[in-house]
C-alpha cells in the first residue's frame, strides 16, 4: 500500500494545478490518471485559448497540458498514468488498476495498487451527455469528443461529411477542427432557439460556410450498416417536432455535442452531498469556498460544475492550498491571502465569460456547502451510504424550478434503442415505468438497461428522461450515478490482486 | 381504508408467489412493497433452483415440489423467466472425494438423478475447470432463472387476474382488532384493511412482526456477487464448489485460507441467459450494511480463479451485495403466527428463496385458504423456534 499526504485523482488542468500546489507546499503528492498522458481534455485542444495572460491565453491546449505536466513533475509530484481508480472505500483507501491500456492484449499483466491518502482531491472532470434517436447506435454516430480525439490526437478523419448536433463550445470548436482536418460539415443543428457557445466560435464556423440551424433537432440517422444520412426536424417552443419540417442531410457521420455533465461517480463513493444545477451540467457536489466536499476530501474543476480550463486550474489551486493547509503545511494567514487572490481571479473569469445563471449556481453550491459544513447535516451525508434519491412523486423544492431539457425531439419512437449495451428499447422502458418502476435502478432491474459494459454511463440520462416524461418530473432528478465499485471494469485477476497488493 | 381478502407484505420472489397463488385461489389480494417489485434480496441474489444441495428427506422433497410447481405454471407468465434447465455441477476437490461419494449415494437413495463424474469426464464436459479438480457431482434436473423476472412475471399475472399491487408503499405496522386478530396494516400511504395478512418481507420480517409483539429469528446474512462482462462466459451452466454446502450449514471446512472461513466464501458460478455470468458467494453476518468490502471481493476473486483459472482475464463490471434471510435451522418459515389469528409468515429462505418460491407461495395459499397443503407444513412452523413448540 502506497501512503501519501495527498492523492489527486484526474490529471486535467484542475488536478495538475492542485497537485503542483500541494507539492510546492511540501506535501507528498500522488497524481493518478486513467489515460496515457496528463492534461485531460487539454491534450486534444489544438486551438489557442483566449482570456487573460494569467491563464495562458494565446496558448494551445496541448501546450498548456505540457507546461502544467512539467510544473507538476518539477515540483515533486509523483504521477501514475494509465491508472484507473476502480474503488474508493469509506475509509479513504483508493484502489487503482494499472496498465489497462498498455496491456490491452494481455490482461493478466494488469496490476492493481492500493493507495491510502490523508487527503483526496477529486478532479475527475466531466463526460459527454447522450441523446437517443432512431439510428443513433449506427457506426458513424459518435460523441464530438471522440471525433476530436480522432482528428487531433490520432490524426484519423472520422468521416467525410458530418452533421454536428449541438452548438455549444464543444460543438462549434469541433466543427471548425473537422473542417481544418479536411472534413465537410453539412450543418450544426441546435435544439434551443439560441446558439449555445461563444459568438466568436460561431462566427468562425459561419464564415467557413457552415449553417447553424437553431430550433432544430436531430430526428434520425439512416443507414443499414453505417450512417448514410441524417434527418433534422424543426421544434416548437415546447420541444415538439413541427409537422412537415423534416430536412434530410447526406452525411456519413453524426457528431453529438449536447453538453457535458460532471463525472461524479467517485464523489458519490466518497459520500459527497450532491445537488442538481442545470447551468453547471447536472448533479454536482456542494463544496466550501476551499473546495472541500467531504471530510478530508476536496474537489476541483468540472466535477464541481462544468466550466472552463482556466477556472478548473484556479479551483485546483484552491483545493491544493486548502488540503495543504489542513495538513499543517500552509499557515492560516497564507491560506487566507492565497484564497482571496484566487477567488478574485475566479470572480473575474466568471464575470467575463459566464452567464449570471452559472455564476449564481456556483455561489449557491458554495453557500450550501459552507452552511452544511458548519452543521451536523454534513456528517449524515458522509455516513457511507447516501440513500437512493427519493422518488419524486411530488415535485421537490429543487426540481420545481428546473426547465425540462430541450435537446431533442421529444417524440421518441418505442423501437428506438436506449441502452446500447443490452439493447433495451424505449418501449420496453416505458412498459417498466407503467408497471411501477420509479427510479433509474428500478428500470434497470426490470429491463437490464444500464447493466452492460458501459455501466450505464451512456443510457442512465436517457432512462431518466423517459422517467421524466412519464412522471412529469425534470429528467435529471432521476439520474444520480450509482456508487458501487468497480467504477471501471476490472478483471478477476486484478481484483484478486495476488502478487501486487503489497507494493 | 381499502378492503382486501388478503394483504401481502413484500414484493420479492416470495411475496410475488404468495400473491400469485392466492389470486389463483380466487381471493382478492393486495401486495405492498416499500420499493418497486423485486427491489430487495430478489434483485441482489443469484438465480439457481437447486435440488442437489438439499438434505435428502423433507428439504429435498420441498425443493423438488417447488421445481415441479414452477414447471407447471411458468408458461403462464408473460415475462420471460429466462428459465434454463442447464443442470448443476458441484466441483469436488481431492480432500472431499470421500464425502462427495457419500453425498451422491444418499441422494441416489432418495431418488434424485445425480452422478459422480470422474476427473476425466468432468474435464471433457467443463474444460474451463482447474486441472486438479478431482470430481464433479452432476444433477441434470437443476435449473436457473432470473429472480427479478420471476417476481415481475408472477405479479403481472396476478394483477391481470385482479390483484392490486402497491409499490412504494411501506408497511409501518400490522393492525389488530380488539380480539387480537390481524385486520390490516398501516402504511406510509394510509391504512389498508384485510381479513388476513401475510408477511413475506424476507430479512425485514422481524421488524414488521415486532409491531405485534412477535419475535421471528431471521437475521440478514450478507452476500457479495460479482457480475462479469457479457460474452465472456467460460461455461454455460451452474457450478458450485462442493465445499459450499459446508459454508451454508456452518460445517468445518478443510484446509482453506482463514479469510474464506471468516467471510463464508465458496465458489459459485452461474451463467445467465443474458450471456454474462455471476460469481459468488460470501455469507456474513454484518447487519444491514450493503457496503462492498474490497477484501471479501479479493478473496471471492481468488477463490473463483482457483476453480476456473481462465477467469483471471475476464472483466467484472458490477458488484452487488444482498441480504439472505437466515434462520437458525436453515429452513424457511411458512406458518400461521401463533397468537395472532389471521396473520401468516412466509420468509426466511436464506439462499434458497428463488428455488422455493413456488412451493412457498402454494403452501401459504393452502394455509390461508384452509385447504389440504401441497406438502406437510409442520417442519416450517414458526413455533419450532420457541421451546417445546406451540
Amino acid at each position: 500500500m502506497r501512503t501519501t499526504d495527498v492523492t489527486v485523482i484526474g490529471a486535467g488542468p484542475a488536478g495538475l494545478a492542485a497537485a503542483t500546489e500541494c507539492a510546492r507546499a511540501g506535501a507528498d503528492v500522488l497524481l493518478i490518471d486513467a489515460s496515457r498522458q496528463v492534461g485531460g481534455q487539454l491534450v486534444r485542444q489544438t486551438h489557442k485559448f483566449f482570456g487573460s495572460s494569467a491563464h495562458m491565453a494565446g496558448s494551445r491546449g496541448i501546450d498548456i497540458a505540457r507546461r502544467l505536466g512539467k510544473e507538476a513533475k518539477e515540483s515533486g509530484v509523483q504521477i501514475w498514468i494509465d491508472s484507473a481508480v476502480h474503488n474508493l472505500t469509506p475509509t479513504g483507501e483508493i484502489h487503482v488498476v494499472q496498465d489497462r491500456l498498455a496491456c490491452a492484449e494481455k490482461p493478466d499483466a494488469v496490476k492493481t495498487r492500493q493507495v491510502s491518502a490523508r487527503r483526496i482531491i477529486l478532479a475527475t472532470g466531466a463526460r459527454e451527455k447522450s441523446i437517443a434517436f432512431p439510428g443513433w447506435t449506427l457506426p458513424g454516430v459518435m460523441g464530438a469528443g471522440a471525433a476530436q480525439t480522432m482528428i487531433n490526437l490520432h490524426r484519423v478523419l472520422p468521416g467525410r461529411r458530418v452533421l454536428m448536433v449541438g452548438s455549444g463550445n464543444v460543438g462549434l470548436i469541433v466543427t471548425y477542427q473537422l473542417l481544418q482536418a479536411g472534413a465537410e460539415v453539412a450543418a450544426v443543428v441546435e435544439a434551443a432557439c439560441d446558439i449555445g457557445g461563444y459568438q466568436v466560435h460561431a462566427a468562425k464556423v459561419r464564415r467557413a460556410g457552415v449553417p447553424i440551424l437553431t430550433s432544430q433537432a436531430i430526428h434520425s440517422a439512416r443507414g443499414r450498416r453505417e450512417v448514410v444520412g441524417a434527418t433534422a426536424v424543426e421544434l416548437d417552443g415546447q420541444g415538439n417536432a413541427r409537422p412537415n419540417t423534416r430536412r434530410s442531410f447526406s452525411v456519413d457521420t453524426v457528431c453529438i455535442a449536447v453538453g457535458l455533465r460532471p463525472e461524479i461517480r467517485l464523489a458519490r463513493m466518497a459520500g459527497c452531498r450532491l445537488i442538481f444545477c442545470p447551468p453547471l451540467g447536472g448533479w454536482t457536489p456542494i463544496h466550501t469556498e476551499h473546495m472541500c466536499v467531504a471530510p478530508r476530501v476536496y474537489a476541483a474543476g468540472d466535477i464541481c460544475g462544468v466550466e472552463e480550463a482556466s477556472t478548473a486550474m484556479e479551483e485546483g489551486r484552491l483545493a491544493g492550498m486548502a488540503a495543504s493547509a489542513s495538513l499543517g503545511l500552509v499557515t492560516d494567514e497564507r491560506l487566507r491571502r492565497r484564497t482571496g487572490q484566487i477567488q478574485s481571479r475566479l470572480q473575474q473569469l466568471r464575470g467575463a465569460t459566464f452567464s449570471r445563471r452559472r455564476r449564481r449556481s456556483k455561489q449557491r453550491l458554495i453557500r450550501q456547502g459552507t452552511e452544511e459544513w458548519a452543521t451536523a447535516d454534513w456528517r449524515i451525508y458522509c455516513s457511507r451510504r447516501p440513500k437512493e434519491p427519493a422518488i419524486p412523486v411530488q415535485a421537490g423544492k429543487n426540481s420545481a424550478q428546473l426547465p425540462a431539457p430541450a435537446e431533442e425531439d421529444k417524440s421518441l419512437r418505442d423501437d428506438t434503442i436506449i441502452c446500447r449495451c443490452e439493447e433495451v428499447t424505449a418501449g420496453e422502458i416505458r412498459t417498466a415505468i407503467s408497471r411501477g418502476a420509479r427510479t433509474v435502478s428500478a428500470v434497470k432491474r426490470r429491463t437490464r438497461a444500464g447493466m452492460g459494459l458501459c455501466q450505464g454511463r451512456t443510457c442512465e440520462m436517457l432512462v431518466a428522461r423517459l422517467l421524466s416524461q412519464a412522471t412529469r418530473q425534470p429528467a435529471d432528478v432521476f439520474a444520480v450515478d450509482h456508487r458501487r465499485p468497480p467504477v471501471v471494469p476490472v478483471t478477476f485477476g486484478a481484483l484478486a490482486g495476488d502478487s501486487h497488493d503489497s507494493s | 381504508m381499502t378492503a382486501a381478502d388478503v394483504l401481502v407484505i413484500g414484493g420479492g420472489v416470495i411475496g410475488a408467489s404468495v400473491t400469485y397463488y392466492l389470486t389463483r385461489a380466487g381471493l382478492q389480494v393486495t401486495l405492498c412493497d416499500r420499493g418497486d417489485i423485486a427491489s430487495g434480496t430478489s434483485s441482489a441474489c443469484e438465480g439457481q433452483m437447486l435440488a442437489v444441495d438439499k438434505r435428502p428427506g423433507y428439504d429435498l422433497d420441498l425443493a423438488l415440489t417447488s421445481q415441479k410447481l414452477l414447471s407447471e405454471i411458468s408458461g403462464e407468465f408473460e415475462s420471460v423467466l429466462q428459465y434454463q434447465q442447464t443442470g448443476s455441477l458441484l466441483a469436488v476437490e481431492e480432500e472431499d472425494l470421500h464425502a462427495a461419494r457419500e453425498f451422491v449415494t444418499r441422494r441416489k437413495q432418495a431418488g434424485l438423478r445425480v452422478d459422480l463424474l470422474d476427473a476425466q469426464t468432468l474435464r471433457s464436459r467443463v474444460p474451463a475447470l482447474a486441472e486438479d479438480i478431482a470430481a464433479g457431482i452432476w444433477c441434470p434436473s437443476d435449473a436457473t432463472l432470473n429472480p427479478m423476472a420471476l417476481a415481475y412475471g408472477m405479479t403481472v399475472t396476478a394483477q391481470e387476474s385482479g390483484a392490486r399491487v402497491l409499490p412504494y408503499t411501506e408497511v409501518l405496522s400490522i393492525k389488530k382488532d380488539a380480539g387480537g386478530a390481524a385486520v390490516g396494516v398501516s402504511t406510509s400511504d394510509g391504512d389498508l384493511t384485510a381479513d388476513r395478512v401475510v408477511c413475506a418481507a424476507g430479512v425485514w420480517t422481524p421488524g414488521i412482526l415486532q409491531t405485534v409483539g412477535v419475535d421471528v429469528p431471521i437475521r440478514p446474512r450478507k452476500g457479495h456477487v460479482l457480475v462479469a462482462q457479457r460474452g465472456s462466459s467460460p461455461y454455460q451452466g451452474a457450478v458450485q464448489e462442493f465445499g459450499y454446502q459446508k459454508t451454508i450449514l456452518g460445517m468445518k471446512r478443510g484446509r482453506v485460507p482463514s479469510a474464506l472461513k471468516e467471510y463464508g466464501i465458496a465458489f459459485v458460478y452461474e451463467y445467465t441467459r443474458d450471456g454474462n455470468f455471476l460469481v459468488g458467494a460470501s455469507r456474513q453476518f454484518a447487519g444491514f450494511s450493503r457496503e462492498v468490502d474490497p477484501d471479501v471481493v479479493r478473496w471471492l476473486a481468488r477463490r473463483a480463479i482457483r476453480f476456473v483459472p481462465g477467469l483471471s482475464d475476464i472483466n467484472v463490471i458490477r458488484i452487488y451485495t444482498g441480504f439472505r434471510p437466515h434462520t437458525p435451522d436453515h429452513r424457511p418459515i411458512v406458518s400461521r403466527v401463533p397468537g395472532v389469528p389471521g396473520l401468516f409468515i412466509a420468509a426466511g429462505h436464506e439462499g434458497a428463496g428463488v428455488g422455493l418460491a413456488a412451493v412457498t407461495g402454494r403452501l401459504t395459499a393452502d394455509l390461508v385458504c384452509g385447504r389440504a397443503p401441497v406438502i406437510d407444513p409442520e417442519p416450517l412452523q414458526l413455533g419450532r423456534f420457541t421451546e417445546g413448540g406451540d
